[in-house]
């Protein structure tokens, strides 16, 4: 197993950085299934009735809160993990790290199949709760942080590939999972364990193939006719490298913290309810008798937004190698503002595709804040630690996966049990999203350079600089 | 100054054109069937 160690995925001479984007992104769109997970939710709740179409399930079905539960559970494992194993995945090199993201995630996927054989749901959720959750955060941040080393005069482009993939994790997991159940539907288990098993190889390989093809620069590599005083003009990017332990010292750390928690709590408010909120928002009684929004067309809405989110990880990301990383985050908070202060006024003004539009665009800010942020902190932390330090960011993810669906939801309730109608009930959420995003400006304001008196001593070189045609564009 | 046992490899454009084939054409797959839902929107 030599050949997993560190050392033996160091580049050798002539190596084409550009073949690592793809062995970022076979992890990223494997792990990314996460997001599509709930093709599977109705025909777990169904097990026992074995009745897609009926709206209760029968007596010992589980209810959907209880299958949403395997999600939440993966949500939270994969910011505790990230957090937990950072600094290992950094002294270990993103092969091991890879080959163990793999080993996680798919043997969750053969636990969660014989879950559903013997109808437990413990067993589910150590599978792909557990074990897949735990794969999904070593998946997520090891890519990103040799990408960024690869790509250190484009650092954004560079997370923007990889964490796009993330996001198009969704858009191949769902209806690879639907047409795999399909193909399996007689099996006793609606086509749920066998489109398990089957996911569990497939992602397997190519997990495999991005662990075989990932290489990490050699000590001292950078690209062809780059050197980094070409990056001094901006104080915001450091030359300097920030440890884990003293980056979560900093108040960048915490205000990061800050702007990527905020960030995603509105995102996911919208993303979570995007089908019921348009179909109640343009209902018939809205839009007249036949013009309201059916539930196959919400469908096709969240599947628009899914485009935009994934696109919007690569294009906000890359964008914020031109113009800067707090810019960004800028433009980010103050056009969700004001675009979520409209989106009450679309809704009764029946302007549906205005609607869609300003949803649009706050779902590619939504991935472009996941994607940007991993630049922003090799910016403010340097490059040694930043996949440790990443790890540990993430757990606002977490944290913000739990607050915005409860925030958006719990507002909606009262809305309606105080007796506003449901096309309405959205206005107030809207507006403390908006404010939410505020807070994000404010906190994306006050982030400086880090302190020199945090700056980790200067490494001395272990052999000779390597010479720059040491690897290849 | 170079070091004489350091490993080389000469990587041909067509293999990083099929590394990248590799990826995209699964998710160019979920791109092409979300489009197919998104068509049911208008």
């Amino acid at each position: 197993m030599g050949f997993l160690d560190r050392e033996h995925s160091v580049a050798p001479t002539g190596w084409n950085r550009w073949l690592v984007p793809p062995a970022a992104l076979a992890v990223h769109l494997s792990i990314g299934q996460i997001y599509g997970y709930s093709v599977f939710n109705k025909p777990l709740a169904r097990q026992i009735s074995g009745d897609l179409s009926a709206v209760q399930g029968a007596a010992g079905d589980w209810s959907l809160f209880q299958v949403g539960l395997i999600f939440s559970v993966a949500l939270f494992f994969l910011g505790a993990s990230s957090a937990l194993f950072g600094k290992w995945v950094e002294r270990e090199g993103p092969r091991k790290t890879m080959f163990a993201s793999a080993l996680l995630f798919c043997s969750g996927f053969v636990v969660a199949a014989i879950g559903v054989r013997m109808h437990s749901l413990p067993l589910i959720i150590l599978g792909n709760g557990v074990l897949g959750g735990i794969g999904l955060g070593l998946g997520y941040i090891s890519p990103v942080s040799t990408l960024m080393k690869w790509f250190p005069d484009r650092p954004g482009l560079a997370t923007g590939m990889a964490i796009m993939g993330f996001g198009g994790g969704a858009l191949l997991g769902s209806p690879l999972g639907t047409a795999l159940m399909n193909r399996f539907a007689n099996d006793g288990t609606l086509g749920v364990s066998s489109a398990f098993l089957w996911m569990a190889g497939i992602y397997f390989l190519m997990m495999m193939f991005g662990a075989f093809l990932v290489r990490v620069p050699r000590e001292g590599w950078k690209p062809e006719g780059w050197s980094p005083a070409q990056q001094q003009s901006s104080a915001m990017i450091s030359q300097h490298h920030v440890l884990v332990d003293q980056a979560m010292k900093t108040p960048q750390f915490w205000l990061l913290f800050a702007v990527l928690f905020l960030n995603v709590t509105a995102g996911i408010g919208v993303l979570g309810q995007a089908s019921v909120m348009i179909q109640e928002m343009f209902s018939d009684r809205v839009l007249g008798a036949g013009n309201g929004v059916t539930a196959a067309a919400a469908a096709g809405f969240v599947g628009l937004l899914s485009i935009f989110n994934m696109a919007g990880r690569f294009i906000w990301s890359s964008t914020s190698d031109r113009i800067g990383r707090k810019p960004t985050y800028m433009i980010f908070f103050a056009l969700g503002t004001l675009l979520y202060l409209l989106v009450p006024t679309l809704g009764s003004m029946g302007s549906l595709a205005l609607f869609i539009l300003a949803t649009c665009v706050i779902m590619s800010m939504y991935g472009g804040g996941f994607a940007t942020i991993p630049a922003y902190l090799r910016d403010l932390f340097g490059t040694r630690n930043v996949g440790a330090i990443h790890g540990r960011l993430l757990l606002a993810w977490s944290a913000a996966a739990i607050v915005g669906p409860t925030l958006l939801n719990g507002f909606r309730d009262r809305q309606i049990a105080a007796g506003v109608p449901a096309a309405q009930a959205y206005s107030t959420v809207m507006y403390v999203m908006a404010g939410l995003l505020v807070l994000g400006f404010i906190a994306n304001l006050l982030v400086k350079p880090v302190a020199e008196k945090y700056w980790a001593p200067a490494e001395e070189p272990a052999a000779p600089p390597a010479p720059a045609q040491g690897a290849t564009q | 100054m170079t070091r004489p046992s350091e490993p080389t490899a000469n990587v041909s454009p067509l293999l990083i054109g099929l590394a990248w084939l590799v990826v995209l054409i699964p998710l160019g797959w979920g791109v092409w069937e979300t489009l197919v839902k998104v068509g049911q929107l208008f």
